[in-house]
């Protein structure tokens, strides 16, 4: 079975400094690759490891996808090549702008039977790009996906949805979103890592792949949350009469 | 000036008066569309200006099945705005919808208006919480994914007028084979009306005992931070609170051994009352919080239970 698994390279949020005016500033954010995607990538990796096949993973964005540290990270957890693609456009792209290039780009990665991808991506959480993916490839298509089996040339998925879990045949090829409890990801070792830096890295760029011209949603201002101004009453110590008065102050709402 | 017509639907009928809430505040004209029992879709008449009856589910379909239908009915209502739920299935829908709409989503909207050029604006929580996104609608439709509670409640009223529109549903190579109802697994930490949260001035694990005591004797659910859930996996990981995680609107928040760093307090923000507990005086959560005191919380936490 041929496996692509969709990853996106994504700002570590603990690392993003609010500025005092509620800006966010990037310039020593740490990149990693998507929480989530990481759960696609794992995925695709049992089931070649199981079945057989080739696990490819693929990425659309601006310069972050060059990250050489990263392709390697993503290298190291189980596909055998990784295809980029690399546009200055795609910083900060939509949805529909993410799934409409990746829909193309999969037609440069070769024959699959499935794909792969995370929930959503963990700085926008949309929760839309496997989906919309699907869709416009015209692919069976589902989400909320927490274990995948291969028999015959369908698959058998269990998928959460609210208090029901069912179990659903999808036939092949399909794209599935797999939610985070899928599977507990790999720490790759030194010896996959090192066999990372050999594996073949084919990058595209715009001129290989049709880019959206136009946006579909734009993103005007992001701004950390204004905090609520709250009482401020600030009791000293941890002896008996600090406590109790403690204790008096904030009995009115515990009562 | 309103958006001329808005459609809403979920997979839920439940969910479709609060979605006619945020409808009716942006839109002139609500349309639902209703793939539910007769009776179901009737009971929506209130909340909408027309209510589109698509017939109940079918035998061995599964709602999805539904988007080739929905999309070709929306797509003939040319609304500017179509609002959906949260739910898995509701997102999967609204993702179906958008391709085939040419739409642009917004998921997860925290807030909706519409801007002096006319334009749909909404917010989003991005970056796990650190951030709230200001978007502008840029296509002919929009679909907005909708949390259900974030706007209140539909006021019912309006005298809609109930129309047929048959559909059959249109299998994507997906068959559903069985479907088992789940156990719920935890405490409705985002319903919960109060709630202790436990950081790293914990300590040990031991000295959690006394802090689920003073919770249980208070009626309170316990939540925690980041490092506790995952590095110290002290608690479990659905329990913690802030960037990545929950965002809970207790009535009141009790921080205990929490230091009050952005990444949690974004998740504790909408609290109505927030007390902390710290040893130390510094700590950034006793410029954000009504009440606090300056103390270890393995003290005073048994101290209250002692006191109350």
């Amino acid at each position: 079975m041929n496996i692509i698994a969709c990853y996106k390279i994504v700002p570590f949020e603990e690392s993003i400094v609010i500025r005092k005016d509620r800006s966010l500033s990037f310039e020593n954010a740490e990149l990693v690759i998507g929480q989530y995607d990481l759960n696609a990538i794992e995925a695709g990796a049992r089931l070649v490891g199981e079945h057989g096949g080739e696990l490819v993973a693929l990425t659309a964005g601006s310069g972050e996808v060059e990250n050489s540290k990263l392709r390697k990270a993503v290298l190291s957890r189980g596909p055998s090549r990784c295809v980029t693609v690399n546009d200055p456009s795609l910083t900060g792209a939509d949805s529909s702008a993410v799934s409409a290039v990746l829909a193309e780009a999969v037609r440069s990665v070769g024959e699959y039977d499935l794909i792969l991808c995370g929930e959503g991506s963990s700085d926008l959480y949309a929760q839309q790009v496997g989906v919309q993916l699907g869709e416009r490839l015209g692919l069976p298509v589902i989400n909320a996906v927490t274990s995948i089996k291969y028999s015959g040339d369908r698959l058998a998925v269990k998928r959460i949805v609210g208090s029901e879990t069912e179990t659903l045949s999808v036939a092949l090829p399909a794209v599935i979103s797999v939610s985070s409890g899928i599977n507990v990801t790999r720490v790759p070792s030194m010896k996959d890592i090192l066999a990372a830096g050999k594996k073949p890295v084919r990058a595209l760029t715009g001129s290989d792949i049709a880019i959206p011209a136009d946006r579909t949603t734009d993103t005007v201002e992001t701004l950390a949350p204004n905090q609520t101004e709250r009482k401020r009453q600030i009791f000293e110590g941890d002896g008996a009469d600090t406590v109790s008065a403690f204790l008096q102050a904030v009995s009115a709402e515990l009562r | 000036m309103k958006l001329k017509k808005a459609v809403v639907f979920s997979e839920n009928p439940a969910a479709v008066p609060g979605l006619c809430a945020v409808a009716a505040a942006l839109a002139d004209e609500i349309v639902v569309l209703a793939v539910a029992a007769k009776g179901a879709a009737e009971a929506l008449l209130p909340y909408a200006s027309k209510v589109i009856w698509l017939g109940d589910q079918a035998e061995g379909s599964m709602i999805e099945d539904y988007v080739p239908a929905l999309a070709e009915r929306i797509l003939a209502l040319a609304p500017r705005l179509v609002l959906t739920g949260t739910s898995s299935r509701d997102r999967c829908i609204s993702a179906r919808l958008a391709v085939r709409l040419g739409a642009g989503v917004i998921t997860d909207i925290s807030g909706a208006r519409i801007g002096d050029d006319g334009t749909l604006i909404m917010t989003r929580s991005v970056y796990g919480g650190t951030a709230s996104a200001t978007v502008r609608a840029a296509a002919a439709i929009t679909v907005a994914v909708v949390p259900e509670g974030v706007f209140g409640e539909a006021a019912a009223g309006a005298a809609g007028r109930f129309t047929e529109s048959p559909a059959a549903p249109e299998k994507n190579g997906i068959e559903r084979l069985s479907v088992d109802v789940r156990q719920e697994e935890r405490g409705n930490l985002s319903a919960a009306k109060r709630v202790i949260g436990v950081g790293r001035g914990l300590g040990a694990g031991k000295n959690l005992a006394p802090v689920e005591a003073f919770a249980s004797k208070i009626g309170a659910e316990l939540a925690c931070t980041r490092p506790i859930a995952e590095e110290e996996a002290l608690m479990a990981k659905n329990r913690y609170v802030g960037v990545s995680g929950l965002s809970i609107r207790p009535d009141v928040y009790i921080a205990c051994g929490i230091s009050g760093q952005v990444q949690h307090m974004v998740g504790v923000n909408a609290s109505r009352v927030i007390i902390a507990v710290n040893k130390d005086a510094k700590a950034a959560i006793f410029q954000n919080c009504d009440y606090g005191i300056v103390g270890d919380m393995n003290k005073i936490i048994p101290a209250l239970d002692e006191l109350l």
